[in-house]
């Protein structure tokens, strides 16, 4: 198979550069690797900040680093994320932004003690939320034994390594060994419909309409988003405040978890008809009762949707990578919107996760996985050992 | 933070050689694993089992770990891995996925508070890589249960990077 452009191979020794497999190329430089823009150790000394009036919380950023790198990057560090560790009077968490690496607290009225503690980080040279396909390579290979033959940098950093030397650290680049190159990277909204929900307290028993409102007391600025009821025919179920009387006409049965469609009014209004084709045609259902109101409609995916996959099309279930994105904070009590944030690269993630050639999709391990995620695929497949 | 006097830089064949348009850079350290390494530092495992059966009492705290796996990294440092559990056989009765992956942690009972959590997980330390197999319980319920162990079976594909490790391992809480 040809290949367009041109560039830099290297292949595994054994393995001719024409018609090698992606993963059998230790180098090609048309492709972006894991490459580690800085490595540091730090030590942080952070003061102890008063409680705050009742019912006040705001988050507290200190700048560990100025990275500069103008696009927000993947990391990792060896700080214990202490977001939900609610023993310590200010939990913490790490972030990086497009400009600066930074200690978030979450202050509450309880204050926060003073904290001093060490870690590391990681910072890569990639800009995981923008999008990046590499130019496609081959997805089969065959196996090969290690190549004594090659190209080595020195990294300019590590004492004592001669480009001679077979040494772990030391070199930037070594084509001897297998550099881990990147297929693609970019920002994923994994199930993006989970969480989203609204309430409703009256429906027109003559119109049909009912009249909803968001969550006011919801964290996160998303739940409080009702834009999505504007689509016609998007699935919602339903639950009464008493979770058994249903407006008279809903469906209620648990079979179909009492799905109907939205045929929407307006901002705060919408009818639901039986079926997706139904509300694309515009039939509601005929609403007899209100039923025990207050009640909740909760967003179910479209039909089609696909939003619980990735699509790679690398030819082999790949290795991944995925970091969780944020783009809100508590400031005054206020949750606000925010340029990205990325937290650390996830080592272990809550999820079950199916890959084949073309697609990674992710369900839940008890609740539905879901979360706006910077990911990269690696040209490396997850079994095959090569 | 300015790049050095040395090396080779491409750049993204639709924009300059301006810092920060890159798409890599020979001056900058990249993930990198041996392919001949003795033990490897990649393999794959096929029938990887979960570990043994345990009877446990869910009336009482309990924890049990044993290590199914140890590689010898023979590298200065706690080496960072990427472990992939690909389940192909799982106990009757569980929730969890056969044909599907985790990363780094392989769930085989999971949230079940009134008998425990049960899981493989990955640790590494200055000499070995292990990959461990843990059961517990959380006094939420009465009499004994007995852990999946081995009625699962993982294939398992095991990579230990030349960079070093920030995360250890664990099993997660």
């Amino acid at each position: 198979m040809a290949e367009s452009g041109t560039g830099i191979i290297f292949t595994q020794s054994g393995v001719p550069v024409q018609g090698s497999a992606d993963y059998q190329r230790v180098f090609d430089s048309r492709w972006r690797f894991m490459e580690i823009e800085l490595e540091r150790d730090f030590q942080i000394n952070l003061p102890a900040l008063p409680s705050v009036g009742s019912a006040v919380r705001y988050d507290d950023d200190t700048i560990v680093i100025k990275h500069g790198l103008g696009f927000v990057p993947m990391f990792e560090s060896s700080f214990p994320d202490q977001r939900y560790n609610y023993a310590l009077l200010a939990p913490a968490a790490i972030f990086c932004d497009d400009q600066n690496l930074f200690i978030r607290r979450f202050i509450t009225t309880q204050g926060a003690e003073a904290q001093s503690f060490n870690f590391s980080v990681r910072i890569y040279n990639l800009p995981v939320l923008t999008d990046y396909t590499a130019p496609k390579g081959l997805p089969q290979g065959t196996s090969s034994p290690r190549s004594n033959i090659g190209v080595k940098f020195l990294d300019g950093q590590t004492a004592g390594v001669d480009v001679g030397d077979n040494a772990v650290k030391g070199f930037s680049v070594d084509t001897t060994k297998k550099i881990l190159s990147i297929h693609k990277h970019g920002l994923a909204k994994i199930n993006d419909y989970s969480g989203r929900y609204c309430f409703t307290n009256s429906v027109d028993l003559t119109t049909n309409i009912f009249t909803v409102y968001p969550d006011a007391n919801a964290i996160s600025l998303r739940a409080r988003d009702l834009s999505w009821i504007k689509k016609a025919g998007t699935p919602v179920v339903y639950f009464p405040a008493d979770y058994t009387t249903f407006p008279g006409g809903m469906p209620n049965d648990i079979s179909s978890n009492g799905t109907t469609y939205i045929i929407p009014v307006d901002d705060t209004h919408f009818k639901v008809a039986t079926s997706y084709e139904n509300a694309l045609a515009g039939v509601a259902i005929d609403i007899t009762s209100a039923g025990s109101m207050p009640g909740q409609f909760s967003m179910n995916p479209l039909p089609g949707d696909n939003s619980n996959a990735i699509v790679h099309d690398v030819g082999y279930p790949p290795t991944f990578l995925m970091a969780l994105v944020d783009n809100e904070k508590f400031v005054s009590g206020t949750v606000v919107e925010v340029p990205y944030y990325i937290e650390p690269m996830a080592e272990i993630i809550l999820a079950r996760v199916t890959a084949d050639s073309k697609y990674i999709r992710f369900g839940g391990i008890q609740a539905l996985f879901s979360g706006w995620y910077g990911y990269v695929i690696l040209k490396d497949p997850a079994e095959l050992a090569q | 933070m300015r790049r050095g006097t040395f090396g080779m830089a491409v750049s993204d064949p639709r924009k300059d050689m301006s810092e920060h348009e890159w798409l890599n850079d020979t001056s900058k350290v990249k993930w990198t694993v041996d392919l001949d390494r003795d033990p490897k530092h990649v393999q794959v495992i096929n029938g990887f089992p979960g570990g043994t059966k345990w009877t446990m009492d869910t009336a009482q705290n309990q924890s049990n770990v044993e290590t199914l796996l140890a590689i010898k990294h023979n590298m200065p440092f706690p080496p960072k891995f990427l472990c992939y559990f690909y389940t192909t056989d799982a106990a009757a009765g569980q929730s969890v996925q056969i044909g599907a992956y985790t990363i780094n942690h392989a769930f085989m009972l999971v949230n079940a508070i009134s008998i425990g959590e049960e899981g493989l997980y990955c640790e590494v330390d200055d000499t070995y890589f292990y990959i461990k197999h843990f059961a517990d319980t959380f006094a939420f319920g009465t009499g004994n249960y007995t852990f999946g162990g081995s009625d699962f079976k993982f294939r398992v594909r095991i990579m230990l990077l030349n960079q070093e490790a920030f995360y250890k391992g664990g099993k997660g809480y």
